[in-house]
């Protein structure tokens, strides 16, 4: 199998090639798996990581991978998303035996999964129906219209932050309470200010961390204001963003619950000044940014009119071996600053398969014409607890179309004489697909709870994206691989007809 | 984009005297504007003259037994016209292919026929490739890149003929005409463009009525259903009486340089009974002469898939 298009949305190229043996026995077990690859790097990269993602993946041990690296001048910067490439090898390792054995691809992985409750077992619950799963044998199934169909499915594991293994990043969150620092800013006005120094991906996330903090704390949302921090904001927050969005919603939790018990204590003092009897901060509770009597709720003291001043909260913790966060010794509280620092691990040795997705593609090939359809493409994920469904939905959308894309379209072609790239003038040459060539996806969850960030949850990242997707569904209708771009050129070649 | 002078012509008379070696016409704009801001022409224009500003040749009517479409009709109003949609259905079915919706809101049958090759090389930003049809010394597909190129027909250039509604209005065998004279389609294009002089003008295209019982089809092979030129494209004009073919023009676009009919596989059918059989035969002749390129040659089986299916359609 061959790998030739653009993986990295915004860094480069990676060119690779890698020829793979593959012992099993008969009921469908990994028992061996060797690889031979040959990358192009450009000036720098990961390397093909069969050995470790394999070993992840599935219970087959015996596993051995070449890879040998070569540097070109085509490209910056190449970097290999090695998870979601080996994953790619590895599932085109078990459709290779899933054919070899007319066995159902969904067994195949089952048998081969390292991990497969509880997130794997509800994922093929919830996709199996909703893709109308019906396995049959490779180059079996001639429609009607005269075109061959082909089904596969593949499985992905989620080794993001939240799930050990992935990039760790120690999250960490600062909130301002009852004021802001900037020029401008309202004091005494009972809201609660986050300030970031990092942009929000499109994805939404500040949007989430507001919704986080506010029902944690009892807040109304729209008294949860996330802002972008100018440069001399005193502690700004660099949360991790994007799919680290999980380990980020944990800190916006863990920094709600200790502001929140700050403003319960602050508030027993108000309220039981000149009293007779204390009112304990645990006798208090929150709701719609006030604090109230449980047993007396129309006792109740506005956030604004609270006697709290320049509060500043924050949390930053690390995660340990078994996905616990520790808070950071500087905690900061009552105005007292901190610096936040970071901490970037790469737990190789970990198992990061606590959540996974699954992908099932059904196709259409036109063997006359070399045409592939895609007539449905299914994105199941467990992000462990989906925290903002809007921001899942545009993550998966992108992913599926990416999937597409990669798949049918996306290629660099240069002029072999000259080096010249031939092709990536504009987005005819490059092709990407159009909304015509992405109607037919669908995607769905599950909430197994299961992985180590915030709630259970995890983040989806890039994982909901396959390189091989489309090519196991068409190896699958003609019993033939072929090398993505799926163009009609290759598939006619692969039928011997070019 | 360099600068250059822009020149709002009021009749065709206007537009053609200001015309010369220097200038280039505007329409749509959808094909020239790309090839101006990455400066891919051999001469850069140092005046375009505009003739969306002439009024009353955007039109789309039938007269005098043949449909007369104005050089400015837009290819959005060709595709979605009842009257083309009628009898034309080819033309109908080719303009609805082209490009993308908002190109088609822009774009004119005029600049839709004229457009240019859609070679990598070609069109290569900062005319990186001086190739033959800039006036260079070769063709740089036939060594390298040419899996878009021709497999028919291809001679100093291998580039195709990337105009969709070409292919349909070559199978109804319209005439283009101009401020100097009438071109039967067959006659206006040549392996490195069209016959078009540096002071002609493209005003109409003129679709002569089909006849009663003829059979029309446009399919268009691309790698996606919007935006892409064509790979293999076939536009079929069958007449059929008593059950056998009595007349046919089978064109296949994106083959070679210029719109081609497959005589071959006109000949083929021509008094016969259609038959699956007979298509695949026809659709086998049809590429008889084809002679691909180190790339390419897979575009033969798809050419002879598309005509035996237009045939059986």
């Amino acid at each position: 199998m061959e790998q030739s298009r653009r993986n990295m949305f915004d860094v480069g190229r990676w060119d690779g090639t890698i020829h793979l043996k593959v012992g099993f026995t008969d009921d469908g077990v990994l028992t061996a798996v060797e690889g031979n690859a040959t990358e192009g790097v450009g000036q720098g990269a990961w390397g093909t990581r069969l050995v470790l993602n394999a070993v992840r993946m599935t219970n087959c041990k015996n596993i051995k991978n070449v890879t040998r690296s070569y540097y070109s001048n085509t490209l910056k910067l190449s970097v290999n998303r090695g998870y979601r490439w080996s994953m790619g090898i590895m599932n085109t390792v078990l459709e290779a035996v899933s054919a070899e054995l007319g066995m159902d691809i969904l067994d195949v992985i089952w048998k081969n999964s390292l991990t497969t409750e509880p997130s794997l077992k509800a994922l093929l619950e919830k996709s199996r129906p909703l893709f109308d799963w019906n396995w049959h044998p490779t180059n079996s199934k001639k429609l009607l219209n005269g075109k061959m169909h082909g089904i596969s499915a593949l499985v992905q594991a989620q080794p993001r932050s939240g799930s050990r293994g992935g990039h760790w990043m120690n999250p960490n969150m600062c909130m301002y309470f009852n004021n802001w620092t900037e020029p401008g800013g309202a004091l005494g006005d009972g809201k609660i200010y986050i300030p970031f120094s990092v942009p929000d991906y499109g994805l939404g996330q500040l949007e989430g961390i507001a919704m986080v903090v506010a029902e944690e704390l009892g807040a109304k949302y729209e008294d949860v204001i996330p802002k972008y921090a100018v440069y001399d904001t005193p502690l700004p927050c660099s949360p991790a963003m994007g799919s680290i969005f999980s380990d980020t919603a944990y800190a916006a939790k863990e920094c709600a619950l200790n502001l929140k018990q700050y403003i319960l204590e602050s508030a027993s003092r108000q309220l039981s000044w000149r009293k007779p009897v204390e009112i304990k901060p645990e006798e208090l509770d929150i709701e719609d940014s006030e604090v109230y009597v449980k047993a007396d709720p129309a006792k109740r003291i506005a956030f604004k009119n609270l006697d709290i001043y320049n509060l500043v909260v924050s949390f930053s913790g690390y995660p340990d071996d078994h996905g616990e966060f520790t808070p950071h010794a500087h905690e900061a509280k009552g105005g007292k600053y901190s610096s936040v620092d970071f901490v970037y691990t790469f737990g190789e040795d970990r198992n990061p398969l606590q959540t996974q997705n699954i992908m099932m593609c059904e196709v259409e090939v036109d063997t006359e014409t070399g045409q592939v359809e895609i007539k449905k493409l299914l994105g199941v994920t467990d992000p462990g607890k989906c925290i903002r469904p809007t921001s899942y939905n545009n993550q998966a959308e992108g992913l599926l179309d990416w999937t597409i894309a990669t798949n049918m379209y996306e290629d660099f072609v240069f002029d072999k004489e000259t080096g010249v790239l031939l092709n990536c003038n504009d987005a005819l040459e490059y092709k990407i697909p159009t909304r015509l060539e992405c109607n037919m996806k669908e995607h769905d969850y599950v909430e197994t709870r299961c992985a180590f960030g915030g709630y259970g949850s995890t983040g989806i990242s890039e994982f909901f994206h396959s390189y091989v997707m489309v090519a196991l569904a068409v190896h699958n209708a003609i019993g033939k691989w072929v090398n993505c771009p799926l163009t009609p050129d290759k598939i006619l070649a692969a039928l011997g007809k070019a | 984009m360099k600068n250059f002078e822009h020149i709002d012509a009021k009749t065709v008379s206007e537009a053609v005297s200001a015309l010369g070696a220097k200038a280039n016409i505007i329409a749509g704009g959808t094909d020239l504007l790309y090839t101006l801001k990455d400066d891919i022409l051999p001469n850069y224009p140092e005046t375009l003259v505009n003739i969306k500003t002439i009024p009353d040749m955007d039109y789309i009517k039938e007269e005098g037994g043949m449909l007369k479409i104005g050089a400015l009709a837009r290819i959005a109003d060709i595709a979605t016209s009842s009257v083309v949609q009628g009898d034309y259905a080819a033309l109908a079915e080719a303009a609805g292919r082209v490009a993308s919706p908002n190109i088609r809101e822009m774009g004119t049958i005029g600049g839709n026929i004229c457009q240019l090759a859609r070679c990598w090389y070609y069109r290569n930003p900062n005319n990186r490739f001086f190739c033959f049809r800039k006036g260079g010394p070769l063709c740089f597909a036939v060594a390298g890149e040419n899996r878009y190129h021709a497999i028919l027909g291809g001679a100093v250039c291998f580039a195709v003929c990337p105009s969709d509604t070409a292919i349909a209005l070559t199978a109804l065998d319209a005439t283009i005409v101009t401020n100097k004279r009438s071109i039967p389609i067959g006659d206006f294009y040549e392996v490195l463009g069209n016959t078009l002089d540096n002071n002609e003008v493209v005003t109409e295209v003129q679709v002569p009525t089909p006849a009663s019982g003829i059979k029309q089809t446009f399919t268009k092979f691309a790698l996606r259903k919007s935006i892409d030129f064509a790979i293999v494209s076939v536009a079929s004009a069958i007449t059929t009486s008593g059950g056998k073919v009595s007349d046919a023009r089978i064109v296949l676009g994106a083959v070679a340089p210029v719109p081609y009919r497959a005589i071959g596989a006109e000949d083929a059918i021509k008094g016969k009974a259609i038959s699956e059989s007979l298509a695949e035969t026809a659709g086998a002749a049809a590429v008889a002469g084809a002679v691909p390129l180190s790339k390419n040659n897979y575009k033969i089986q798809i050419a002879k898939t598309l005509v035996k299916r237009a045939i059986l359609a």
